[in-house]
């Protein structure tokens, strides 16, 4: 076999076109970490928002969409009161009443939720970041990533800052985190602020957390025996959320698509380099062969070189992408962050393995095909 | 970071080629409140099919108009279940749901009769087949999907908010299923 330091030393013979090669494959992996990163962020967002052990009172109307679902606000209270099941944390009922609006600036549309401070227990992943939790009139507590969802400049939304809302000026004291899930776009209020400002005397939702996902069979026969009372029905949030993952599955399954095609892209670039890298140096080759190293040894050597060339260009994609920090995407439902994290970019970096290995394959074979008259007559 | 904007970019191209191709008291205040958790470990009964029909079985509409302990055989089209109990609700056929008015051929969950809310609300009857813990007996299987037209016999009771309800007998039996769109998705 030829040493590595024969293929290391080949790829600094041609320097420019190593470079320009290199810069291609560490653009290759940026793209398909990015696509993948996005297919995996907008996957992520849509399964993480549903927990098995919250369930959903929704209006007898309108089952699949909280914001044009209404409850009176006293059968919601009623329901809320008497919902068996429901955990109880620091002494109290994990039980919320909430309002969900979509709320208009512009041409953006954002989610307004009215909540009471039992909200926090039912959606534990909510934490706040920064500020306080509305305690006083309009005051508005803002996901981490409700100025993408709603097209503001980043900052809009920082603690003390105002924002006119369904047509009343709302101010920011706090900022909340729920990652992975699509309330870090959302923008919380006091329940009874958001019922006076959007002048509705409904509400959207009851949603509870229950003690044991094993009791959401009794919550059924529970809500099933109150549905004309409380003209209700009851949802778990995996079944609300499902409509999310399928409208969003597409576009997850297009970025993947994206993905490969940018795959196939950089082995053409490095099968093209490889070639042409054989086609300069036939005589090189046969020369080789003549003092005694079989095709093989020449084959696997330009593998090598292929190989090489990948894992550099992978690693510079790799530490690229790297450096992107959090990058805020925006779907119609919500925002999310693109996943960058380190699994991600070793997929990408071993996409471009992938691309050293094809696009060395056949230049590596034409090799090992080659006539060894023929190469040293550089006739190829 | 600087190349923030690049990501965001480059990321962006992606969806671009896409677009190329009253308030009434609590529950607890029934009086005939069943107890509060279901039996654990009970074994499922096979559906509770009925091997004949219930002739003389009178409408949703009628029954809810009769008196606690009546004895009465009803039929309804089912609205709704629950899943691994002898529970749904009954609606009365007269009102219609999407896929027999034709107003809405693309409705993929006729059987909430979104356009006739109130109607069906006003017409709705539960159902229970209960055991002798006062909750609807576990079954595998209710052996009747949401639309059909299905009799039933037993005893009207007042349920929750004091509104008549029947608990079955025995079983029930299927009338009439109908023939909806491929595009219906029948819950599991």
């Amino acid at each position: 076999m030829l040493p590595l330091s024969y293929a290391l030393r080949n790829l600094g013979r041609r320097g420019v076109r190593t470079a320009l090669t290199l810069a291609g494959l560490a653009l290759v992996t940026v793209l398909v970490i990015l696509a993948d990163g996005f297919s995996r962020g907008l996957a992520h967002t849509a399964a993480r928002t549903a927990s098995p052990d919250v369930v959903v009172l929704v209006g007898a109307e309108q089952e699949w969409d909280l914001v044009r679902s209404f409850i009176g606000e006293g059968h919601a209270r009623a329901a809320a009161a008497g919902l068996p099941g429901v955990a109880v944390l620091d002494g109290r009922r994990a039980v919320s009443v909430e309002l969900h609006v979509a709320t208009r600036r512009g041409d953006q549309v954002g989610l307004l939720r009215g909540v009471e401070p039992e909200a926090f227990l039912v959606h534990p992943r909510v934490t706040l970041v920064e500020g306080v939790e509305p305690a006083g009139e309009r005051e508005l507590l803002a996901g981490r990533l409700a100025e993408s969802r709603m097209g503001l400049a980043p900052g809009a939304l920082a603690v003390g800052s105002s924002i006119e809302l369904e047509g009343v000026a709302w101010k920011v004291v706090g900022r909340f985190a729920a990652p992975g899930t699509v309330l870090e776009a959302e923008l919380w209020a006091r329940l009874r602020d958001v019922m006076a400002a959007t002048r509705r005397v409904d509400v959207s939702c009851v949603a509870a957390r229950l003690e044991d996902p094993e009791r959401l069979e009794e919550v059924a026969v529970w809500a099933a025996r109150n549905k004309v009372a409380y003209e209700v029905s009851v949802k778990t949030e995996p079944e609300l959320y499902a409509g999310l993952s399928e409208a969003l599955a597409p576009v997850t399954l297009l970025a993947r698509i994206m993905a490969w095609l940018v795959l196939a892209g950089g082995v053409l670039a490095l099968a093209n380099t490889m070639f042409a890298s054989v086609l300069a140096r036939t005589r090189e080759m046969g020369t080789l062969r003549a003092v005694g190293y079989g095709p093989l040894a020449v084959g696997v050597s330009l593998l090598q070189e292929a190989l090489l060339l990948a894992a550099l260009g992978g690693l510079v994609g790799y530490a690229v992408a790297g450096l992107f920090g959090e990058v805020p995407m925006k779907f119609p439902m919500g925002a999310f962050y693109l996943d960058l994290s380190a699994p991600v970019r070793l997929m990408g970096l071993g996409a471009a393995l992938l691309a050293g290995v094809l696009g060395g394959l056949l230049p590596a074979w034409r090799a090992v095909r080659m006539p060894l008259v023929d190469a040293l007559g550089d006739k190829l | 970071m600087i190349l923030r904007p690049l990501a965001a970019v480059l990321v962006l191209m992606l969806p671009a080629l896409a677009a190329c191709g009253g308030d009434r008291p609590g529950p607890g205040s029934s009086g005939d409140a069943p107890p509060a958790s279901p039996v654990v470990g009970a074994a499922s009964r096979p559906a509770p099919m009925l091997a004949a029909d219930l002739p003389g079985a009178v409408p949703v509409l009628a029954a809810l108009a009769g008196k606690e302990g009546e004895e009465v055989a009803v039929v309804g089209r089912v609205q709704s279940k629950v899943k691994g109990r002898a529970l749904f609700h009954l609606v009365d056929d007269s009102v219609e749901d999407c896929t027999r008015t034709g107003e809405d051929d693309h409705c993929r969950t006729p059987w909430d009769y979104c356009c006739r809310i109130d109607e069906m609300q006003a017409a709705l009857m539960l159902v229970e087949l209960r055991g002798a813990d006062g909750l609807p007996v576990k079954v595998e299987s209710l052996g009747v999907r949401e639309l059909d037209l299905v009799a039933v016999r037993g005893t009207l009771a007042k349920g929750e908010g004091g509104r008549l309800m029947l608990l079955a007998r025995d079983g029930w039996f299927l009338r009439q299923r109908p023939k909806v769109s491929p595009r219906v998705r029948f819950p599991d």
